[in-house]
């Protein structure tokens, strides 16, 4: 079961719809968006649709100094990663796990075979995916760890 | 499934991020930025654990909402009583939180409160990036195979 998980294509798993900005976005505005999407990353396109790069909540934290004024007017396109890691759409959840452990990163766009953005898959993506198949495992636990049962209860 | 299961105290390694409560958020953003950790926890004078404070929580309640970090203490934004884990505890409980319920760090504490560790997702990520990796690698360890036997032709 391991196996056909790891195996698993990232066109069978439910990606979630990236949020989208141009490269000449304000920081402001691209945040405003992640937060109101509940996303902690962007997809930067070019003007005709293809990939810029990636702006991430960990790329706020390291390259925006919100204590200086102004930052929230610079374009998205200065901070961001350009040519970030991808992963094309006919690619497996071990690979993306491989992947993002490889680079280091929580999320990778997914490409299509036009090298077009069709979705972002991220950790947890892959970590919902894993606990769905193993239910018993993942998803019907106690809840905390101290309530589980030590040995055979009963009659 | 066992090939999963693992204490998540095999994850604390290094120092834990921490922050008094009563700093700025700056301080908790010059933590994240120099370890290299997506979140701080916040303690109290004790040393207790009293809340986390996360790199969406920068996104969301500082950059989007224009506030500037050097003017707002930790325990403004930060989320209160966590979910937590003590080291013995088994990832499958990290899974659970991360994947299905949809927190990214988990602060690990001792019996007394006080944390010892921080579990991220990519820890977790490792993790069974490692176990997949794993399942690809060829059996090599039947080396005592039984003899050929002839039983002959029909």
């Amino acid at each position: 079961m391991l196996t056909v998980l790891a195996t698993t294509q990232l066109s069978d798993l439910r990606l979630r719809q990236p949020v989208l900005a141009q490269q000449s976005d304000s920081l402001s505005v691209v945040t405003q968006r992640m937060r109101d999407a509940g996303r902690g990353s962007t997809l930067i396109l070019t003007d005709d649709g293809r990939l810029a790069g990636i702006f991430t909540q960990r790329d706020l934290i390291k390259r925006v100094d919100l204590c200086s004024k102004g930052w929230g007017d610079l374009p998205v396109c200065e901070v961001m990663t350009k040519k970030p890691v991808v992963l094309g759409i006919g690619a497996s959840l071990g690979d993306a796990l491989e992947r993002m452990d490889a680079h280091s990163v929580r999320s990778l766009p997914v490409l299509d075979d036009e090298q077009r953005p069709v979705g972002l898959v991220s950790v947890r993506d892959a970590l919902r995916h894993i606990a769905e198949h193993f239910p018993q495992d993942f998803i019907n636990l106690p809840p905390e760890p101290s309530l589980e049962a030590t040995g055979l209860y009963g009659g | 499934m066992h090939e999963i299961q693992c204490s998540v105290g095999a994850f604390v390694t290094g120092p834990v991020p921490t922050v008094s409560t009563t700093e700025a958020v700056s301080a908790a953003i010059k933590i994240m930025k120099e370890s290299g950790h997506a979140a701080v926890i916040a303690v109290d004078e004790e040393g207790l654990c009293q809340g986390i404070l996360t790199e969406r929580d920068v996104l969301n309640r500082i950059a989007a909402e224009g506030i500037n970090p050097c003017s707002q203490r930790v325990s403004g934004i930060m989320t209160r009583a966590p979910l937590t884990l003590n080291a013995d505890d088994c990832i499958t409980y990290a899974i659970n939180h991360m994947g299905v319920r949809g927190f990214s760090n988990l602060p690990l504490l001792d019996e007394t409160g006080r944390p010892i560790g921080l579990l991220g997702i990519k820890d977790v990520a490792r993790h069974l990036s490692g176990v997949f990796a794993d399942l690809e690698q060829p059996d090599t360890s039947m080396t005592d195979l039984p003899e050929w036997i002839d039983v002959g032709g029909g």
